[in-house]
């Protein structure tokens, strides 16, 4: 592993990708990462979790070489960012496709700049695009612009891939599509780290989650050790009259509703059901939800915010 | 297709033998991002219109209006110097008759000639040859005195075997009672036109060709996603600078063909020349295009940047009309914009003869000017859109 750092866990010494530590970037007046340490061990899938605005984007472009830090030192695969950049793949949040250049040459192009020939058809096949080698990015769909640029960032055959919000915007067959890439990036080998304000994505894809608020590291790992961390709070979700008085219940941890939608957290969902029966009566029971907790109440509890489109990703993780 | 890695995890993927080192090193790779560039330059019809087919019209229309007649000019003197000037005077625009020398100054008085040029049996000397004009057109005598001595200057070399320095003796004639008027300004034009839309076309596609394009690929993301890769930054511009100095070559093309196959105009004695000024002037222009994609926010900004830039100059720097013939003022206003000495130094070249060093001026302006442009713009030049920030 040419170059690779060692980073002493406390147990034993792992090779490192990335190394980030006490990391600050302003812009102008406004501070958007502070102090943020980070490491990512080879071979492991590091997902950074946290609402719009955190600072996940500024850090993994510092990581990119793509911005300067004002603070901090940085890492990647032992090498500075930007001597690193031939050994990094990148995908952007945003664009950077050439609209006048079919999905092949855009390929073909950006492989070249990182000094290497890439047979685009079956790249493009590995990203769900197969047979659209020869049309033009500006006549692709949202969905497939982003498979696209996953693509690119897979054609220089990285060592560490850095997707930065990769299923944003797709619909959920592309999601479990592009999940599914990642696991078999992973699978053979490949560093990953991933940023994401989906829940189930973080828990459906990452060894480890490093959950960010306004600049800094809050929490981090596994996303079952993470949510363990908690205790066994589970939220109950169901459909009932505003003026119903849930949230005078016993045994509630937390209760709030949104119109006549209401969400209960508790210890026990088993006490909390049967007072919601006496208080309802059967037939009054609707549109029940009961979950465990998830890595949305690992962010509420440690911020008392919800992560902003957290909430938005219409299927879970098988 | 499998995906699966040959011996690798049967989970795995098999990138890496989709891919191999590139070979030719960076002059392969400048070669290759450059032709890409030129993929993406050939399917924008915008830039096709606006830069190629915008200024032929203008040529074709602007050459059509003016091209009413060819001009006669009257020659007196031996058949020789009747024969070198025809041989001299584009055909198209020019009709070369011989006639007796106060035969020649009659014309030029009721105006059935445009100009006389009487030239005497040589003795051996650099020839004295009177250029007869018409004092009612003084608004095209200028330039009727410089094709005169363009045309004397071929007389020399022919009749005396050297090309000195002989300026004509000109003299007018006053117009006769009901004399219609007679101009060479209709076949001048074109010759003074043709240069002057090519300057214009360079220009527009190294400042607003430049900028849009610079500035769209910044606020895409696109210039962000090649600063990831290891390329070289200076590999990358070079390659569009590339594409952008072929799109030249093309307009020069295209545009002086058209010119000459339609009314003849010439590009003048020194064709090396001519590439080497319109070098310079592309890439002047593109260094004031980078410039403006530096201080322009987005696309909107750099358009209208590019057109307060480039506009003004299209009237001023002239474009359409001598700028001898303007106010002081304009001519003052005309003095800083870097349009007008390329209009200038290549209508020197084409349309008058002269030859680089004549236009030397012109040449160090434009040089100057593309440096500090250049400096200007490599302070400036930023890889993130505006107000990239999270």
């Amino acid at each position: 592993m040419p170059g690779a750092a060692l980073c002493d866990t406390g147990e034993v010494s792992a090779p490192v990708a990335v190394a980030v530590a006490g990391l600050v970037k302003d812009y102008g007046s406004v501070r958007a990462v502070d102090g943020l340490d980070l490491t990512v061990a080879l071979g492991e899938v590091v997902a950074v979790l946290g609402p719009n605005g955190a600072g996940k984007t500024t850090t993994l472009e510092v990581i990119e070489g793509l911005r300067r830090p004002d603070g901090g030192t940085v890492r990647v695969l032992g090498e500075s960012p930007a001597r690193a950049r031939r050994r990094v793949g990148v995908q952007l949040q945003e664009g950077a496709l050439y609209a006048d250049l079919s999905c092949a040459e855009t390929l073909g192009y950006f492989a070249r700049c990182y000094g290497v020939e890439a047979e685009p058809g079956p790249l493009l096949e590995l990203v769900g695009l197969a047979g659209l080698d020869e049309r033009r990015t500006e006549r692709l769909s949202g969905g497939q612009k982003r498979r696209l640029q996953i693509a690119l960032a897979l054609c220089n055959n990285p060592e560490l891939v850095i997707l930065d919000e990769p299923t944003t915007g797709l619909d959920p067959l592309s999601r479990r599509q592009t999940w599914e890439l990642v696991r078999r990036l992973h699978a053979d080998g490949r560093t990953i780290l991933l940023t994401t304000h989906y829940i189930e994505e973080a828990e459906a894809l990452a060894d480890r989650v490093v959950i960010v608020d306004r600049g800094t590291v809050i929490d981090e790992g596994s996303p079952a050790g993470l949510v363990q961390g908690l205790g066994t709070v589970v939220t109950v979700s169901l459909t009932a009259p505003a003026a119903a008085g849930l949230d005078r219940l016993p045994g509630l941890v937390q209760a709030g509703h949104d119109g006549d939608r209401w969400r209960l957290r508790t210890k026990e969902a088993g006490p909390l059901l049967a007072a919601l029966t006496d208080r309802l009566g059967p037939s009054g029971l609707r549109d029940v939800l009961v979950q465990g907790p998830t890595l949305e109440d690992v962010f509420l509890a440690r911020t008392g915010r919800r992560i902003e489109g957290g909430d938005d990703v219409p299927d879970r993780a098988a | 297709m499998s995906l699966v890695a040959p011996g690798g995890h049967p989970g795995g993927t098999r990138i890496a033998s989709l891919t191999r080192p590139a070979r030719g090193g960076a002059p392969a790779l400048f070669l290759r991002l450059a032709r890409m560039n030129l993929v993406i330059i050939r399917r924008n019809r915008q830039i096709l219109v606006f830069n190629i087919l915008v200024p032929l019209l203008m040529i074709l229309i602007f050459g059509g209006l003016f091209q009413s007649h060819a001009a006669e000019v009257a020659v007196a003197g031996p058949p020789r110097a009747l024969a070198v000037l025809r041989s001299a005077l584009p055909r198209r625009s020019f009709r070369v008759e011989r006639l007796t020398a106060a035969a020649a100054r009659r014309a030029v008085a009721d105006g059935s000639a445009a100009v006389a040029l009487i030239v005497p049996t040589h003795g051996g000397r650099p020839l004295p040859v009177t250029v007869v004009e018409n004092a009612a057109n003084v608004t095209d005598n200028g330039s009727r005195t410089a094709v005169a001595e363009a045309a004397v200057a071929r007389l020399n070399q022919a009749l005396l075997g050297t090309a000195p320095a002989a300026v004509p003796v000109v003299a007018t004639v006053a117009a006769a009672g009901g004399a219609r008027s007679t101009t060479l300004a209709g076949n001048d034009y074109i010759q003074f036109l043709t240069p002057g839309v090519l300057a214009y076309a360079v220009f527009t596609a190294g400042v607003l060709g430049a900028a849009l394009r610079t500035v769209s690929d910044r606020e895409r993301g696109t210039l962000r996603r090649v600063r990831a890769t290891p390329v070289p930054i200076g590999i990358f511009l070079a390659a569009q600078i590339l594409a952008q100095l072929v799109l030249v070559v093309v307009q020069v093309v295209v545009l002086l063909g058209v010119a000459r196959a339609v009314y003849g105009v010439g590009i003048g004695p020194q064709p090396w020349s001519l590439a080497l000024l319109t070098l310079i002037g592309a890439l002047c222009f593109l260094a004031f295009g980078f410039l403006i994609a530096g201080v322009a926010r987005g696309e909107q900004a750099a358009l209208t940047i590019g057109n307060l830039f480039s506009l003004p100059q299209l009237f001023v720097a002239g474009i359409f009309f001598p700028i001898s013939q303007s106010p002081s003022w304009l001519q003052a206003l005309s003095a800083v914009m870097p349009l007008r000495y390329f209009s200038d130094g290549l209508r020197g070249l084409m349309a008058e003869g002269q030859s680089l060093g004549a236009v030397g001026v012109d040449v160090l302006v434009l040089a100057g000017l593309g440096i500090v442009a250049l400096v200007v713009a490599g302070r400036t030049f930023r890889f993130d859109p505006v107000g990239a920030s999270r």
